[in-house]
């Protein structure tokens, strides 16, 4: 029984990476994202734009972002990336896990190039980061609540240190988020 | 801006309507759950696999399928169309599922397979699923240790392929985060099945089963809450049967309204909890394209608490709700939920995914968050299922768990109840600690301990080769050889697989095979001494020449595919 026991906890107390199955992604944290993305940047979407392709069977969306700044990469003040997905009409093609941006919308991504050589959002919805405004005080907060326990767990901060700089409820402000990719980014460094 | 981008842009612009339970897939231009206008699907399955895969991931889809199709509460059907040669995605009035996906579309980087859905006002018209041929993870047909399980995937995908969106508890199927380097996922569990049958209902699965609808409102004021799920407990055993999200506030100008429908009769526990993570909003894109949430702390519902707030953290102490045949419970409930702090479970044994551990078996926990207080409790729901060695710091507990022999199988929740900023509060991971009985979890192991060791097992599929409902003797060599599992028959799906499938020549050389064999397989298989002859030629023609070649070029190839 003891053996037992034993190998029933060797094969279950093993820790296995996740597989993200929003469609079918490897899971991104968000050091992974940083490290893996080409390009992160802060931006506005400012259009979609869906068509179905020549023959008809697929549907893909252009959407387009006024960038404000680069946290890595740089593609100009405009960027435009194509995804599978959108709606033509009364026709409407859906990707499970494929991220949706609202116009206007301010969001963080974290973009990679595809086969075709296009750019598209790393890790589908988990490469990008809604930027949300505080009710209060107008500030803006990126929702990344791994980012505050981070800060607790592994830079031993006390609480009341760590919610200094994020808000109850899991939220960096814009500009920590962005400190906090860096720091990821200069761990890379020779 | 054209007339299609404006339309688009209204369309993410519209936020879903009432949330149904568990949570389907929206088209968000209508703001309706997509779903199929009847659950008999016909699939079809692409020719080319995975070059370097050992196995054959077409038995492990079709048993992904077959998983679904056995559901008896659920009216679904799927019929195995066969096999098609055209790999590309898209609309073209078939519901497919390919391995070599290229032809027309671009995976998103870190993408292993996806599930394309076409649909109009509402209704699913086609969906197709596609393995990207060059995976990010590793895949193989048998969970092996740092491989991607294909049939798991495929389950998954193809709740995706019927409307299903995901689940917010760590053990369903639709959850988002999928294992590596096990089967688990091979099961529906209740909320799985409880989802694709409230989608799909059988007929009497309304009348036998009944449901709750409790409400949510954040704070004193009631600011509304969405975004957060309400998850029914077992009231005796704590097993965790069902979730659904709270809607969309805003919209609606109502309370989060998760519906809870499709529960066998019987009394629940209910509690609410915040999608913070593992799981957030993000994960339900369709349900809150783009949109902030809240954030409650986690609260068993009490129907006494009107427009209060319950202050119930321990299911000890949470009410019954009674769900009876039938009955769909409305207006019974309507809670206040204190916003939460920064207590929150975020990691469980540095990972995102459940634990699962053996009846009669004891493991270690390890659960990683933020403000966990030193005098708080730690718990998993229902009995049987004892904590000792509890350590607790502001960041981390560890514990050992013990669970009886006699404990009840299945999902639980583990929850972690403290005070923070003067408020009792608790932080849930719903489905994160699952009891499993010996016999279920033989099976899975079984199959990764082979695979660990460095050999593919066969697949252990119930649609085995060819199969699918619509199986026939249709092919000479089956009809000669007689056995689908006999050197001969290994050798000649080998020979396919390996040699004619990689090349367009061969693929045409084989869709002609199959466009012309059925009329002699008959012929051959109406005499014996046909047979017979035809087997003799077989065996010296074919296959000793052919297993000469492949035992010098390829002898680790697997010999298990499907013809």
């Amino acid at each position: 029984m003891r053996i037992f026991c034993a190998l029933s906890l060797a094969l279950l107390g093993v820790v296995t990476p996740p597989l993200a199955v929003a469609s079918s992604l490897i899971y991104y944290s968000l050091e992974k994202l940083a490290k893996d993305s080409e390009v992160i940047l802060v931006g506005r979407c400012t259009g979609c734009q869906a068509s179905w392709n020549e023959g008809r069977t697929l549907i893909t969306t252009e959407i387009t972002f006024q960038v404000s700044r680069y946290v890595k990469g740089f593609l100009g003040p405009q960027v435009t990336i194509r995804q599978l997905g959108g709606r033509v009409g009364n026709d409407a093609m859906s990707v499970s896990g494929m991220p949706e941006f609202q116009p206007s919308g301010e969001v963080v991504l974290f973009l990679g190039r595809d086969q075709s050589g296009g750019y598209q959002v790393v890790g589908m919805t988990q490469g990008r980061y809604q930027v949300l405004s505080d009710p209060d005080t107008g500030e803006k907060l990126v929702r990344a609540p791994e980012i505050a326990e981070e800060e607790l767990v592994h830079t031993g901060k006390t609480r009341s240190a760590s919610e200094s700089a994020a808000v109850p409820g899991g939220h960096l402000t814009l500009d920590g988020f962005c400190a906090r990719i860096q720091k990821y980014l200069e761990q890379e460094k020779p | 801006m054209s007339k299609t981008g404006i339309a688009l842009l209204l369309g993410l612009l519209a936020g879903p309507g009432t949330v149904s339970a568990y949570t389907f897939i929206y088209d968000n231009g209508t703001r309706n759950p997509a779903g199929r206008t009847t659950g008999a699907v016909t699939f079809t399955l692409t020719f080319r696999r995975p070059a370097a895969l050992i196995g054959d991931p077409f038995a492990a889809a079709r048993s992904a399928f077959a998983t679904w199709d056995a559901l008896t509460t659920a009216n679904i059907t799927f019929t195995d169309g066969g096999q098609v040669a055209d790999d590309s995605v898209g609309r073209d009035g078939v519901n497919k599922l390919t391995f070599n996906s290229t032809t027309n579309i671009n995976f998103p980087q870190g993408a292993v397979a996806l599930t394309t859905i076409f649909f109009t006002g509402g209704n699913i018209i086609e969906a197709d699923i596609a393995f990207n041929p060059n995976p990010p993870q590793s895949l193989s047909v048998t969970g092996a240790s740092g491989t991607a399980d294909i049939e798991s995937i495929a389950l998954h995908e193809i709740g995706h392929f019927m409307g299903l969106d995901h689940s917010g508890l760590l053990s369903a199927c639709m959850y988002p985060f999928g294992n590596i380097g096990n089967t688990f996922k091979r099961t529906l569990t209740l909320d799985d099945q409880i989802a694709m049958s409230v989608r799909y209902p059988a007929v009497n699965f309304s009348a036998t089963t009944g449901g709750v609808v409790p409400e949510l409102s954040l704070g004193d004021s009631g600011i509304p809450g969405r975004g957060a799920q309400a998850v029914a407990l077992g009231a005796t055993d704590g097993i965790v049967v069902a979730s659904a999200l709270g809607d969309d506030e805003i919209q609606d100008g109502v309370d989060a309204i998760p519906r809870l429908e499709g529960l066998p009769p019987g009394s629940y526990k209910l509690y609410f909890e915040a999608m913070d993570g593992p799981v957030d909003t993000n994960s339900f894109d369709t349900n809150f394209p783009g949109k902030p949430f809240s954030l409650p702390v986690t609260r068993f519902f009490d129907p006494a608490a009107i427009l209060a707030d319950s202050g119930i953290n321990d299911p000890a102490q949470a009410p019954n709700f009674v769900v009876q045949a039938g009955v769909i419970s409305t207006n019974v409930v309507d809670n206040h939920v204190p916003t939460r702090s920064t207590l929150n479970i975020t990691t469980l044994n540095g990972s995102v995914l459940p634990v699962y551990v053996l009846q009669g078996a004891s493991t270690n926990l390890t659960l990683t968050g933020a403000s966990f207080s030193t005098s708080g409790t730690l718990l998993i729901t229902g009995s049987g299922v004892t904590l000792s060695n509890t350590t607790i710091t502001t960041t981390q507990i560890t514990t050992t768990a013990t669970v009886a022999s006699g404990a009840t199988a299945g999902p639980r929740t583990i929850l972690f109840i403290g005070q923070v900023n003067n408020i009792q509060q608790s932080s849930a991971l719903s489905g994160g600690f699952v009891v499993q009985a010996p016999a279920a979890l033989a099976t899975t192991t079984t199959v990764a301990a082979q695979s660990g060791s460095g050999g593919e097992a066969a697949p252990t599929t119930s649609s085995s080769d060819g199969g699918g409902k619509n199986q026939s003797n249709c092919c000479v060599a089956t009809v000669l050889l007689g056995d689908r599992t006999s050197p001969g028959m290994m050798t000649l799906y080998a020979f396919r697989n390996d040699w004619l499938r990689p090349s367009e020549a061969g693929f045409s050389v084989e869709k002609t095979y199959y466009g012309h064999v059925s009329p002699m397989a008959r012929k051959l298989a109406s005499s014996q001494a046909l047979k017979a002859l035809g087997r003799h030629i077989l065996l010296q023609a074919a296959v000793q020449p052919l297993q000469t070649v492949q035992s010098s070029a390829s002898p680790s190839q697997d010999l298990a595919a499907n013809f």
